[in-house]
């Protein structure tokens, strides 16, 4: 059985446990959100072993050499020793420049661009010494120069709602990344783009629309944005002027209901899609929002002809 | 050479991997199979799969694909769903009918492991 060794001491790991699982189990304060190797929170360095590649998959070339892995990934079947990595190494402040209410449940948090992103990667927000959330990337670098992000206030919620009501402008948050490769790449400028997303899984969505059209993409593209009812829609007026000023866009709001309050249309996403493409053969496709709308869709348009790494996905975790 | 060789190597096989991961999926006879997987990590095995099947470096073993089989209660139907699909598989890749057979050939030695006989 392989051993853990960190701060002088060897923990034995059972089976199928990470290291992040043994070292909570022995009472250790590791920081961790996510739990499934995306939201790097739980980043921690190797001291002395060889890792499982798993552990540094969407880690930088610079966190692999330094031997940071993610704790919650790495299942190793050798002895490995381990430290802590110092948060302080691992995030950077940025300034909150607005904050705006876009619907009666979604915030806009806008901060400080402190480092250079891609639309529709994500970022991990500290919020004590133990706790992160990770947003998606709305903006364009280029085109903003400030980092956005779309909060879904839920009730009692640690971050979006105990945390982010208390915010003010010129706050500062320590935010970690960016992360993930949910982004504008293509060499063929004129291929069909598929963006489809639920809820605030219309952030990264709205970045990559955006930053495909300034790096001038030709190819149509389709934005499909779904929501449970019509009144849980937003930006609906910016995306709308997006669409009149670009003849290539396509915007599309589905609800499950619509109560007659907007010019939308009603019924099932899964279906809508399935109805408008026939063939998603050639065509790249987004896809972001919960796991379980993703791991469908993205059946759906893989089946529907679409090729496995033409198919990018941005997967909202619980924190 | 192999046909692994003659496909054009590592790369050829992700191709084929999608193209042949498709057809199971809707394949009716083999599809439910599927519904709960990881695409990513299923995708991983067939590639390890069809790297077997095409001749070209691998480390597959019949213990993996007894292990990985064994509680699926699987039937002759099911094989032949799955060669069935490699076979369309490579047609579509414009492979010859003549290594087709060669590469069922592979698939047929590993049957009775899948099987669990």
């Amino acid at each position: 059985m392989a051993k853990i060794h960190f701060e002088n001491e060897a923990y034995s790991l059972n089976e199928g446990d990470s290291v992040l699982d043994t070292l909570l189990e022995a009472g250790h304060d590791i920081p961790f959100s996510c739990k499934e190797g995306a939201c790097q929170s739980c980043l921690m360095k190797l001291e002395e072993g060889s890792l499982p590649p798993e552990s540094q998959a969407g880690l930088s070339e610079v966190q692999v050499k330094l031997g940071y892995f993610m704790s919650c990934s790495c299942k190793p079947s050798a002895d490995l020793k381990v430290a802590q990595v110092d948060a302080g190494q691992l995030t950077v402040e940025s300034k909150i420049i607005t904050i705006d209410q876009l619907n009666d449940s979604i915030l806009r948090l806008r901060l400080e661009a402190v480092f250079d992103f891609l639309s529709g990667q994500y970022i991990s927000i500290w919020i004590d010494d133990n706790t992160t959330r990770s947003y998606s990337l709305a903006s364009v670098k280029a085109v903003d120069n400030f980092i956005e992000l779309h909060i879904k206030v839920i009730p009692d919620g640690i971050f979006s709602d105990k945390y982010c009501r208390r915010l003010n402008i010129g706050d500062k948050l320590k935010i970690q990344g960016p992360i993930g490769k949910c982004i504008y790449a293509t060499n063929n400028k004129s291929q069909a783009l598929l963006l489809a997303g639920i809820g605030t899984g219309l952030a990264p969505l709205y970045g990559i629309l955006r930053d495909a059209l300034h790096q001038g993409h030709e190819g149509p593209i389709h934005l499909i944005v779904g929501a449970k009812q019509a009144s849980n829609f937003y930006l609906v007026e910016e995306l709308n002027q997006i669409a009149a000023k670009n003849s290539q866009v396509k915007v599309t709001f589905i609800a499950q209901e619509n109560n007659n309050q907007s010019a939308c249309e009603t019924g099932d996403l899964y279906q809508y899609v399935a109805e408008q493409y026939p063939s998603t053969k050639d065509m790249r496709v987004y896809l972001c929002g919960a796991k379980t709308f993703i791991k469908k869709l993205r059946k759906q348009c893989f089946l529907a002809g679409a090729d496995r790494d033409c198919i990018h996905m941005d997967v909202f975790l619980p924190g | 050479m192999s046909l692994y060789e003659k496909l054009g190597g590592a790369e050829a096989i992700d191709a084929a991997v999608d193209i042949f991961y498709r057809k199971v999926l809707a394949d009716d006879r083999i599809s439910h199979f599927f519904d709960d997987v990881d695409m990513d990590a299923q995708a991983a095995k067939q590639k390890a799969f069809l790297t077997m099947a095409f001749g070209g470096p691998n480390s597959y073993t019949g213990k993996d694909m007894r292990e990985a089989h064994k509680h699926m209660n699987l039937n002759e139907t099911h094989f032949d769903a799955v060669v069935e699909n490699l076979a369309a598989t490579l047609t579509e890749l414009g492979v010859s009918e003549e290594d087709i057979g060669e590469v069922a050939a592979v698939a047929a030695s590993v049957k009775d492991d899948v099987l669990n006989k």
